[in-house]
């Protein structure tokens, strides 16, 4: 038994041909990627890719492995490995229940995937350049630069909006029911149920009880027509939200996978996009300055203890490496849009009531 | 009284239709329990009435009624609820807004409800339960304490592995297979 150099190309062959029976180096492998399937929960980046590692050494980054979310066969064996480690499954789930919002705020607040750059792979016996193809590099290098330069402060400047946008969203959802009870009558209708239920038992007359409900039906009425102009002024309002902020990411993602190698391109295409999202932003913007969201801040939260605050029901903790986890993350992702889409399904049909 | 009855009936008629999701998957049989819970309710509720007695409906309440009236309706002898039936119809409890507030509880649509079905027909009861407890928005708090669970946890998971197996069922590559906007599951 020696070491064992593990790079990605190995890591695809293991997800091909998962068997541990007949290979030492299987289960190595087998053990290592279990482990960085759990970071975020119980292990972190450095346990799993600079301590414990025995006698692997590893031939690429945390990054280079969670991209293997996009491969078919890494995906299946991960859900077939949450299947055992209930404990993750649940945290994600509950999160995307009951705490998308939130977590979706401190994920896209904390985790910024990094830029890959297109680079130029040159062989051996092409080192000898000559001159013309020397500065035809040296142009385009200069350009890319610049161009680097520019794309990065439209990155910076569409992050700011993102976590705006965030941060309005996050508000909305956690003030939602601000105030509302004190608008509500609900407290008033428990009474008058209550003052009914006195009348019966004290054998009050019929027509007074009548009288009573009477005024229970209005109250109920009432409180309806109150729930309901929350529920759509809520709805209205987060659903801008949430277009607006997947708009920002659509772009922000539509930006950083242009083919920067491609010169020829409108060079006002830039900024003519981050002039049009400008106008459009500073219109909403302008329009929630007079609105009535509070949105003055409490004493700012770590993550950790956001993290913390987020999953003390399940009395299970997970650390902020969760969102580098793009397995747990696309997961988390895949639960919200299923219980969305479910939810959008089945509601209605066992919510109808005609009047 | 009816305006009680109907305030009760309006506030809980997605519990009736839930639990009656429980134990049924046709059409027909589903608004025929709907049917006979509203009725042992309505029946309940004049009993305590007439008795005097405080009404109270907890979480549990609906989904209670509903069992039992679920076992009598595969049981041979259904005495009992053909009494309910005949004291509903003679008592004066049968007026038209309570067969109104019965028609309103009822699956409006074999289409709809059969699209609900769909979903629903790879689940056990108590699968059935948690899964429409998720898609209608009742907390993993109010699951808990009308299922009687332990502790948070142990209620989260129920309910994430019975959407899990209906997931799985009705997910295919990413897409929902019988997605009522496609109407392909019919």
């Amino acid at each position: 038994m020696g070491t064992i150099l593990l790079n990605i190309e190995k890591l695809n062959d293991f997800f091909i041909n998962p068997d541990v029976s007949n290979s030492w180096e299987n289960s190595l492998i087998k053990e290592f990627i279990e482990r960085a399937f759990l970071i975020g929960k119980d292990k972190t980046i450095e346990d799993v890719f600079e301590k414990d590692l025995g006698l692997i050494t590893l031939q690429f980054d945390h990054y280079e492995f969670f991209k293997l979310s996009k491969n078919k066969k890494a995906v299946q064996f991960f859900n077939n490995y949450i299947q055992k480690k209930e404990d993750l499954d649940d945290v994600l789930f509950d999160l995307a229940e009951n705490n998308y919002y939130e977590f979706l705020w401190l994920y896209n607040d904390n985790y910024t995937p990094p830029i890959e750059k297109p680079y130029l792979e040159v062989s051996a016996n092409e080192l000898e350049l000559n001159e013309n193809r020397d500065s035809f590099f040296t142009s385009i290098n200069m350009k890319q630069e610049e161009r680097s330069t520019e794309v990065a402060k439209i990155i910076a400047e569409i992050d700011k909006k993102i976590e705006f946008a965030n941060q309005i969203l996050n508000q909305l959802k956690l003030k939602r029911n601000l105030g509302e009870d004190n608008l509500l009558n609900e407290n008033v209708k428990d009474l008058i149920q209550a003052q009914i239920y006195r009348m019966m038992i004290d054998g009050v007359n019929e027509k007074d009880i009548k009288n009573w409900e009477s005024l229970l039906s209005d109250a109920s009425r009432q409180i309806e027509g109150a729930s309901q102009f929350f529920e759509e002024d809520y709805n209205r309002t987060a659903d801008y939200f949430q277009r607006t902020l997947e708009d920002l990411q659509k772009l922000r993602d539509d930006i950083i996978n242009l083919d920067f190698s491609d010169f020829e391109g409108d060079t006002n295409l830039y900024s003519n996009i981050n002039e049009r999202y400008e106008d459009e932003f500073s219109m909403v913007m302008n329009n929630m300055s007079s609105s009535s969201y509070d949105l003055e801040e409490d004493e700012p939260e770590t993550v950790e203890e956001t993290l913390d605050r987020l999953t003390r029901k399940l009395n299970l903790t997970i650390n902020k490496d969760i969102f580098v986890n793009t397995f747990a993350m696309n997961r988390f992702f895949e639960y919200y849009n299923d219980i969305r889409t479910f939810k959008s399904d089945i509601s209605p049909i066992i919510g109808e009531w005609k009047e | 009284m009816c305006e009680t009855c109907k305030v009760l009936v309006e506030e809980n008629y997605q519990t009736i239709r839930k639990a009656s999701l429980k134990y049924t998957s046709r059409f027909v049989e589903t608004n025929d329990l709907i049917n006979t819970v509203v009725i042992k309710f309505l029946n309940w509720k004049k009993n305590k009435q007439d008795a005097n007695q405080p009404i109270s409906i907890n979480l549990n309440f609906f989904y209670k009624i509903t069992k039992n009236a679920a076992i009598d309706a595969i049981s041979p002898d259904t005495v009992n609820f053909e009494e309910e039936i005949e004291a509903y119809e003679t008592n004066g409890n049968k007026t038209e807004i309570h067969q109104n507030l019965i028609a309103k509880t009822k699956f409006s649509s074999a289409e709809t409800h059969a699209l609900v079905v769909r979903y629903l027909e790879v689940l056990d009861e108590n699968e059935k339960d948690a899964f429409l407890s998720i898609v209608t928005e009742e907390t993993v708090e109010d699951f808990q304490k009308r299922n009687n669970i332990d502790n948070y946890h142990q209620a989260l998971k129920r309910r994430r592995r019975a959407f899990q197996k209906a997931q799985s069922r009705l997910t295919n590559n990413g897409e929902n297979v019988i997605s009522i906007r496609s109407r392909e599951g019919l």
